[in-house]
């Protein structure tokens, strides 16, 4: 028999064998990411119209997280986490009364507390999710609101924490909130400055500035202190 | 009763036949010119293309064996004696990693007949390859060899099937002819597409050895990788889903528990109703997700004691429609969306959100409506009233049937009641 016909059938089925190891390294997790997304975000977006005055916050959150993500150059599996960890960070408002989510004046104590429960809610719910990636996600979600000083997780997952915080800070102190008027950039900037390095970590705050286009950010940081 | 003696004699003279036919292969030296080392190898190669996972997205995995290939080539090469010794050897890999059956006694025997039943296909297919012309060994590219190579795959699967249903068809009483044809109709094209890859390793094996099984070897692992790797992602992303739905429900005084009852509920008047599998999964998670639009209601529309504004009832005649919303943004749960919108229609048109009616309604929100309200009726939360029993709220369901519900659902929650009594 012509050994070139076997060489010919080898080669056709090499390609085939590529072609299904590419779907199976890169088109599909490229698939499942979207998935992935698609879900958690539908559920976001239901959480969400709970509250009317919180509309499009997760989106923008999980927006800016990525774009510092990739600022900072995460790894692309780091950046999905964190994308998740956005669209899930307010999903404990599901147990917060619709009242106390839409009151308009200020809180009172036991409103603020059942409000500040809210994050341990989103990190109870996610906690229930099994799966490499998703286990981070709830992880990050239940620190995102701890002060950056005071994170207490690996450094890997601690810059993570960093950006969704600060991401979700400034989506919040630009967008304001039921009880709350939004603040001008240059307002917003002045108290993230103040909080780099205690509230909020200082790559992600420098990213952040880079990414929304403020300028003037290295002279200020040094100013507070903030660049040792 | 005379069904079932057939099924048993039948299965009887498979298995002499399948006996006779390979002990008069050896008694007359059917495997004295095989090497051993051939035989290591392909058994090895036919033991990797047992259960290949077809990943079916939403609807799980559908687990095949492509082994048919490698078994075809080795009568090609061997004669039919080694290739139906073979097959017998690995051809209970695949029942007894898929079945959850132990090793009982009707389970053992029925591999012996599986068993039986390949080695007299095997046989066939060899006394067809050898009489239309075909010589074992010699199978040689574009030569006389490769119309009786596809013949002898057509008798194989032909021979295979018949002896296969007839068996199945006595054992569930179905019509003999019918189960046979439904069975050949699905399998010959796949293995007549496989053939291709028989003649390749028949044609190279004498010349290049074990590289002849390279070509079907390498892509059969690629595609084992992807399809396994596939349907691990999607029985995760399914958890996920799972997991999500119950931990927010949680958060609600509607419990988690309802939605776990009328998902259980909706498969089994499923079942009764014969639908496809397909159908019956989807449901499953129609009925674990039907109301999911209620977690973002505020807190007083959920309690249900104290009388409602006009505004509430609307929202809560919205809720099929919020639900419904939430799930279609999830593409790969489309065909549940029109029965969660239509989960509080009646069969009578007097329902919402649409006001649809009869056959109007999906068949899957009929059922969600019906596991629905038969498990609320049971529920211990109910204001006002007391909870009915089983028994009285099948009643219930009987007495509304074709008024409010579809009388086809109704009629087959009373078949899954008194299977549970």
């Amino acid at each position: 028999m012509a050994p070139w016909i076997l060489v010919a059938i080898l080669a056709v089925s090499g390609a085939v064998s590529l072609g299904l190891l590419y779907n199976s390294l890169i088109v599909l997790p490229r698939e499942m990411h979207r998935v992935y997304r698609e879900t958690l975000l539908s559920l976001a977006l239901l959480v969400e119209s709970k509250q009317p005055s919180a509309k499009g916050h997760c989106e923008r959150v999980a927006d800016l997280s990525l774009r510092i993500g990739r600022a900072i150059r995460l790894s692309m599996a780091d950046q999905h986490i964190l994308e998740y960890a956005a669209l899930m960070h307010d999903v404990g408002k599901v147990g917060v009364r619709a009242d106390v989510l839409n009151k308009e004046g200020p809180l009172t104590p036991e409103e603020q507390q059942e409000l500040q429960l809210h994050t341990l809610h989103s990190a109870a719910i996610l906690d229930e999710i099994s799966g490499e990636g998703l286990r981070e996600m709830a992880e990050l979600v239940g620190w995102h609101e701890t002060p950056w000083e005071e994170v207490a997780t690996g450094a890997r997952l601690k810059r993570l924490v960093g950006v969704l915080a600060v991401a979700e800070a400034w989506d919040t102190l630009t967008h304001g909130r039921a009880y709350e008027a939004p603040l001008s950039a240059e307002e917003a900037k002045g108290r993230l400055l103040r909080g780099v390095g205690t509230l909020y970590c200082e790559e992600a705050v420098e990213a952040l500035f880079a990414v929304t286009g403020i300028p003037g950010l290295l002279p200020e940081l040094e100013r507070v202190g903030g660049l040792a | 009763m005379s069904s079932d003696r057939v099924r048993k004699a039948l299965e009887g003279l498979v298995v002499l036949g399948g006996v006779l036919a390979l002990g008069s292969g050896i008694n007359n030296g059917g495997l004295s010119h095989v090497p051993l080392a051939a035989v290591f190898v392909f058994v090895a190669a036919l033991s990797v293309a047992f259960l290949l996972p077809f990943p079916m997205g939403m609807a799980g995995t559908s687990v095949h064996s492509v082994d048919f290939p490698i078994s075809f080539s080795v009568l090609l090469l061997f004669g039919p004696t080694t290739a139906g010794l073979m097959s017998a050897a690995t051809c209970w890999i695949a029942p007894v990693r898929l079945g959850r059956a132990g090793m009982q006694p009707w389970f053992l025997w029925m591999l012996v007949v599986n068993a039986s039943t390949t080695i007299l296909s095997t046989f066939a297919a060899g006394f067809a390859f050898e009489h239309l012309g075909g010589v074992f060994f010699e199978v040689k590219v574009g030569s006389a060899s490769l119309l009786p190579a596809l013949l002898a795959a057509c008798t194989l699967i032909c021979v295979h099937v018949v002896l296969m249903s007839a068996d199945l068809a006595l054992r569930m009483s179905s019509p003999v002819l019918r189960t046979a044809l439904q069975t050949l109709c699905f399998s010959l094209p796949s293995s007549m597409l496989l053939t291709p890859f028989s003649l390749v390793i028949a044609c190279f094996y004498p010349t290049s050895g074990v590289l002849a099984l390279v070509p079907f070897l390498l892509p059969l692992f690629a595609a084992w990788h992807w399809m396994t790797k596939q349907s691990r992602e999607w029985d995760l992303y399914r958890q996920t889903v799972e997991m999500l739905g119950h931990a927010m429900h949680r958060f609600h005084q509607y419990t988690s528990a309802h939605e776990e009852a009328v998902a259980d509920f909706s498969v089994r008047i499923a079942r009764k109703m014969q639908l496809p599998p397909e159908t019956i999964i989807y449901l499953r998670y129609a009925g674990l997700l039907h109301d999911i639009g209620k977690i973002a209601w505020g807190e007083r529309l959920l309690d249900k004691s104290t009388p409602l504004s006009p505004e509430e009832i609307a929202t809560i005649r919205r809720h099929p429609n919020d639900s419904a919303d939430c799930i279609s943004r999830m593409r790969h749960f489309a065909p549940i969306v029109p029965w969660v919108r239509h989960h509080h229609e009646r069969f009578d048109g007097g329902g919402y959100p649409d006001r649809l009616a009869g056959d109007g309604i999906p068949m899957g929100a009929a059922i969600i409506t019906v596991a629905d309200s038969f498990h609320a009726m049971q529920s211990p939360e109910r204001p006002y009233k007391r909870p009915l029993t089983a028994q009285e709220a099948l009643e219930e369901v009987q007495r509304c049937s074709g008024t409010q519900f579809n009388p086809q659902v109704a009629d087959a929650l009373a078949l899954v009641v008194a299977e549970m009594t």
